[in-house]
């Protein structure tokens, strides 16, 4: 599964290197290093919201302090 | 610097300077459209057909410098087509010049295997349909007269990433792409560029961010035999940066633990490769994924400063800035902790530093913390040397072979040697750009030019070993594994 966070200075400011290392720890955590693949993306300008987040192409907008639910239901969820 | 694209890097640092310039000053967002009208004003043409054209040519390279893709299309990959600019260069591969004697031998035609050559009425002729481009009859011609064209940019490519669409206008496969930007240089109308980070860079500068810059160890010579670490230092603090370390110390770390590596292998019988080098990196994932057990799990150098910086000042946002393109695609390999925030191309810092009428100034050279070895790093063969020199400090007595390979060519050569176990070394230490990291895409001198004085400064350093260089840092606080 491919997870693309967006590293670009808006989403940054927005908190994605947090979301980034949440990410990162839940991934270790639950042993998904070999499933899931963490990438970072340029600015793809749809930084209106929050952090851009896609999973295997779909755009999702995050918090940090909706990571933990993000990860429960679109990452766990789908594998 | 002789390259096939002397005006291009003009016109592309000029871009760079426009939206660094636009960037610093808050207006890029408003005032990002009129970039190609103030820099092409018409109504004469100077490279291309029109002004039209120029001006798309413009607005493309606006969006590489802002880090999207040059057209709408969304992509991952950081090198990228300036679909624009591409010229669609010939694809068939060989013809026939007027060298051509059309003489009694006819050498070429008994060669080919494909009955493509006949005879036409001044010269011979090769029959596209039939030809399989084996190059035979170039070879056998006593003249010299049957001529190989390539497209410039896939000649280079080590990794046969390069095709075209049904229009002639050049492609990157991304399955295949390593990120190593040796096709940027290559194609004389600069029809290929790298996305940038420099506006994030600018922007999070500006917000007050903490904004840590790290040097390439290939950086010393580059500007000339005055400009020295302190005089980056001093320059990226002007800036706006919040200090500047050398990646010679990463160069330092990671020998210390790829040696502690490569002896146990070495003990096991275990072949091993390097893992410093981003595209080399990528070619080991992309194209010898049976060989990813084989490649040292050490973090790259510039990967281990940044560790070291984010456990001393957490927090701090780390910008990697060198001749590299690959180190961009390194960056965003978010399944390596705490690496670089950021990657830049020394063009990239110079656009940037010159849009804050800030100079490279001459300082006394008395800024170091890597060892030697750590700074040659940059160079072929540097980071084996590195190795062989911890080995010493550590009392280890073992002498391996290792192949030093640099440029695409030689690396994909000792990989497959070493996929079907014939690779007579022990190790491969692999960098994509010939001569190492000195030689990168993104250069500011060739590596001749610049040798000397990156001779002459990395002679005044001093003599401190690496093993010991590394006592002054707390390397018991983070980790030097990839996972």
């Amino acid at each position: 599964m491919k997870v693309t966070i967006c590293i670009g200075s808006a989403c940054h400011l927005k908190g994605s290197r947090e979301i980034i290392q949440k990410l990162q720890e839940l991934v270790a955590k639950n042993g998904l290093g070999d499933k899931v693949d963490l990438n970072g993306a340029f600015c793809s300008g749809n930084c209106v919201n929050g952090v851009c987040v896609t999973v295997d192409g779909v755009l999702h907008s995050l918090q940090p302090e909706n990571t933990d639910a993000f990860f429960e239901k679109e990452i766990m969820g789908r594998l | 610097m002789i390259t096939n694209d002397a005006t291009i890097l003009r016109l592309k640092h000029e871009v760079l300077y426009e939206v660094a310039k636009k960037a610093w000053e808050g207006t890029l967002e408003a005032e990002r459209d009129e970039i190609p009208y103030e820099m092409i004003p018409g109504p004469q043409a100077q490279y291309r057909c029109c002004i039209y054209k120029e001006r798309e040519l413009i607005k493309q390279r606006v969006r590489l410098a802002e880090g999207k893709c040059p057209t709408g299309r969304d992509s991952i990959n950081v090198v990228q087509v300036i679909n624009a600019a591409c010229e669609e260069c010939p694809i068939a591969s060989y013809i026939v010049t007027d060298n051509c004697r059309k003489c009694m031998g006819k050498a070429c035609q008994s060669s080919c295997n494909f009955g493509a050559i006949s005879m036409g009425q001044h010269r011979a002729h090769i029959d596209p349909t039939k030809c399989k481009e084996c190059g035979k009859c170039s070879q056998a011609c006593p003249y010299n007269a049957i001529a190989h064209l390539e497209r410039p940019c896939k000649k280079v490519c080590p990794v046969d990433a390069i095709t075209y669409d049904e229009y002639g206008i050049c492609q990157i496969d991304e399955k295949k792409c390593i990120q190593c930007g040796a096709c940027i240089h290559s194609c004389p109308f600069g029809a290929i560029g790298s996305k940038t980070f420099m506006v994030d860079v600018i922007n999070l500068i500006k917000a007050g961010k903490e904004v840590v810059a790290m040097v390439a160890p290939a950086t010393e010579g580059q500007f000339g035999k005055d400009i020295t670490m302190a005089s980056l230092k001093t320059a990226l603090k002007k800036a706006g940066f919040a200090d500047m370390v050398e990646v010679g110390l990463g160069g330092d770390m990671t020998a210390a633990y790829e040696a502690e590596e490569w002896a146990e292998a070495y003990k096991e019988g275990k072949k091993m490769t390097t893992s410093c080098c981003p595209a080399f990196v990528n070619m080991i994932k992309q194209h010898f994924p049976q060989l990813l057990d084989n490649m040292s799990t050490t973090v790259s150098p510039m990967c281990a400063v940044s560790r070291y910086l984010k456990t001393v000042h957490p927090g701090v946002i780390t910008v990697f800035v060198g001749p590299c393109i690959a180190k961009k695609s390194e960056t965003l390999d978010l399944n390596i902790q705490d690496n670089a925030d950021y990657a830049m191309t020394f063009g990239e810092l110079r656009a940037m530093l010159r849009a804050k009428e800030i100079e490279l100034e001459p300082e006394e050279n008395n800024y170091q913390e890597s060892s030697v070895f750590g700074k040659r790093f940059g160079n072929g063969g540097g980071v084996t040397a590195a190795v062989l020199q911890c080995f010493k400090e550590m009392g280890e007595d073992i002498n391996p072979k290792v192949a030093t390979c640099s440029g695409g060519a030689e690396c994909k050569k000792a990989l497959l040697l070493m996929k079907v176990g014939k690779l007579p070394e022990d190790f491969i230490e692999g960098m994509a750009c010939a001569g190492g990291c000195v030689g990168g895409p993104s250069k500011h001198k060739a590596e001749n030019e610049a040798r000397k004085d990156r001779d002459a400064l990395i002679a005044a350093a001093d003599g401190r070993k690496v093993l010991e260089n590394l006592k002054n840092y707390p390397m018991d606080q983070f980790s030097m594994h990839r996972h």
